[in-house]
């Protein structure tokens, strides 16, 4: 006698579907969005000439007046 | 010739040499001693191809960081060497230059040791020698870094290779399925006489030799010569309790992600850090490469499972939110990889189990460690590559937190390379063998392969094994 699916098992295939797409859709090539969805953190000095924001390594003048 | 231990039980005893282990180090060495006249007597404990019951003499205890001592060996004829991924680059004079580092002295011998041996250790690799270690990309880093230079072996497997050689050599008996499981002493406890073998049948005998050489690699050499206690009851060639500390791994750090600045840009960059940096700093070596990530990977029976969750989080752009889960990058990315020295260390160890194996052998017990030392080597390398990084306008690294924050625990993994526990040094108080690779406690035991390395660089050890092996056949031969 066949089995009817539980309604665990609805739920865990119905989203399945929905978010396959998603997942093995062809991606960018490349990536860029990462820095600037972020708020600023966390500066650091790196010597003199450096800082890093939020991990991301810059020289000062980048900081004062913007990246070119 | 070469036979089953498991049915031919038969061993003669009038060997030149015992070589104990069929990897890349054996192999060589019972090649190249016969090749000079020499007897010899090879054996492995595995068979001719992989087997469950095999491996399982692998299994540790782990105790700190786990570099996967269970699967990133292979014991079967041709070792490790079975899935070895083939990069080579050879040692530098300068990894040579005896400097202390944690109170422990480095190599005793010199880079000129070696090197005559680089062109046949090619040869025997499958290098191409007419084009040979070429930098991998333009002087792009200049001041701190300069392009790592290296070439890839086929990668030779040398069960391939050279198990028809050794089946039809007339100076070669190897046996296979012939464990090693212990060391009997002459009554001076100068030298070895006999080594005891067992099969899978547990049947046992004894065979002798002028000289036994043991080529087990950074794990199985220290746990072989600690299991050696009916005589010892600290091991054989164990006087100064140092085998089995120095554990050393090359380190691989994630060290961070990337941005090129020309968008376009998906050509991979491979750094090497310059001596005098390295000096200057008190560091170790590094070596740094900047890739662009294809797609992205996972391992293990789950790994569809986890690759769709992957793909799924970068889709919707929160692949920082679920790191805390998995670090990976997404396709697209850049991404930084290291393979960074570790130095010496005596907290780092081998040492033996209460669990034992199927032959009643203690297991080994893994204590992987790194110490300050190699801390500042992986933060002053990691800010110094994204500093030069932007100086060369090549674009922006983003350091891991871990580069920056002194407080927080480095993340770091495995190259399964296996060293130092077995470290060479001219005196028995800071090594287990001298500068010829004979163990300081005995007059006819030699260990040969990367436990006897006594710094590992930031170099893939296979190349230099082989050369130090060559070397050690000249010296047991002349």
């Amino acid at each position: 006698m066949p089995q009817h699916p539980n309604r665990r098992s609805f739920l865990g295939g119905l989203l399945f579907i929905s978010l396959s797409p998603l997942a093995t859709g062809e991606l960018p090539h490349s990536k860029t969005a990462a820095p600037n969805r972020q708020t600023l953190k966390e500066i650091k000095p790196l010597g003199n000439d450096y800082f890093s924001i939020n991990g991301w390594v810059v020289k000062k003048e980048t900081l004062i007046r913007g990246a070119s | 010739m070469l036979y089953d231990f498991n049915i031919q039980t038969s061993i003669g005893n009038n060997y030149d040499a015992c070589v104990i282990g069929t990897g890349p180090a054996g192999i060589t060495l019972a090649r190249k001693l016969s090749q000079a006249g020499q007897k010899i007597l090879l054996l492995e404990a595995g068979g001719l191809d992989y087997s469950q019951q095999s491996q399982d003499f692998y299994e540790c205890e782990i105790v700190s960081h786990n570099a996967w001592p269970q699967f990133s060996r292979l014991r079967y004829f041709g070792g490790t060497s079975n899935h070895w991924a083939g990069r080579c680059r050879p040692f530098g004079r300068s990894d040579f230059i005896a400097r202390e580092i944690n109170g422990l002295p480095g190599w005793p011998i010199r880079y000129s040791e070696i090197e005559p041996y680089l062109d046949e250790a090619m040869d025997i690799l499958d290098l191409d020698k007419t084009t040979g270690f070429q930098p991998a990309n333009d002087d792009l880093l200049k001041r701190y870094f300069s392009p790592d230079a290296y070439t890839k072996s086929p990668p030779t497997r040398f069960k391939g290779k050279y198990l028809s050689e050794i089946e039809n050599s007339k100076n070669i008996d190897c046996f296979y399925n012939a464990t090693a499981i212990d060391m009997q002493l002459d009554r001076s406890h100068q030298a070895i006489t006999h080594i005891k073998i067992r099969n899978y049948n547990n049947y046992e005998t004894t065979v002798s030799a002028q000289k036994f050489i043991l080529c087990l690699g950074g794990i199985e050499t220290p746990r072989f010569m600690l299991n050696c206690k009916n005589q010892i009851p600290t091991g054989i060639g164990n006087s100064s309790d140092m085998v089995g500390r120095c554990f050393m791994e090359h380190l691989n750090v994630p060290m961070g992600s990337f941005l090129y600045r020309d968008i376009d840009n998906t050509a991979g960059m491979q750094f090497y850090t310059n001596d005098a940096f390295a000096v200057e700093n008190t560091i170790g070596k590094s070596n740094i490469t900047f890739g662009i990530v294809k797609k992205i990977k996972s391992y293990g029976r789950t790994k569809e499972i986890k690759n769709f969750f992957k793909n799924l989080a970068c889709r919707m752009e929160i692949e920082d939110k679920v790191q805390f889960i998995s670090e990976f990058k997404c396709p697209g990315m850049g991404n930084i990889g290291t393979l960074i020295e570790q130095s010496p260390n005596l907290d780092s160890r081998v040492s033996l189990s209460e669990d034992t194996d199927s032959f009643g052998l203690q297991r080994t017990k893994f204590d992987w460690q790194i110490n300050e030392f190699d801390k500042q080597t992986i933060r002053k390398a990691g800010k110094a590559v994204a500093i030069e990084f932007a100086r060369a306008k090549l674009g922006t690294v983003r350091l891991a937190d871990f580069i920056l924050d002194d407080s927080q625990e480095i993340k770091f993994g495995r190259h399964a390379h296996h060293m130092g526990t077995t470290r060479m040094s001219d005196s028995p108080q800071y090594g287990v063998v001298d500068s010829n690779c004979k163990a300081h406690d005995l007059d006819n035991l030699y260990i040969a392969g990367s436990s006897v390395f006594s710094t590992g660089g930031a170099c893939n050890p296979t190349m230099p094994i082989i050369q130090l092996c060559l070397r050690l056949v000249d010296q047991i031969t002349i």
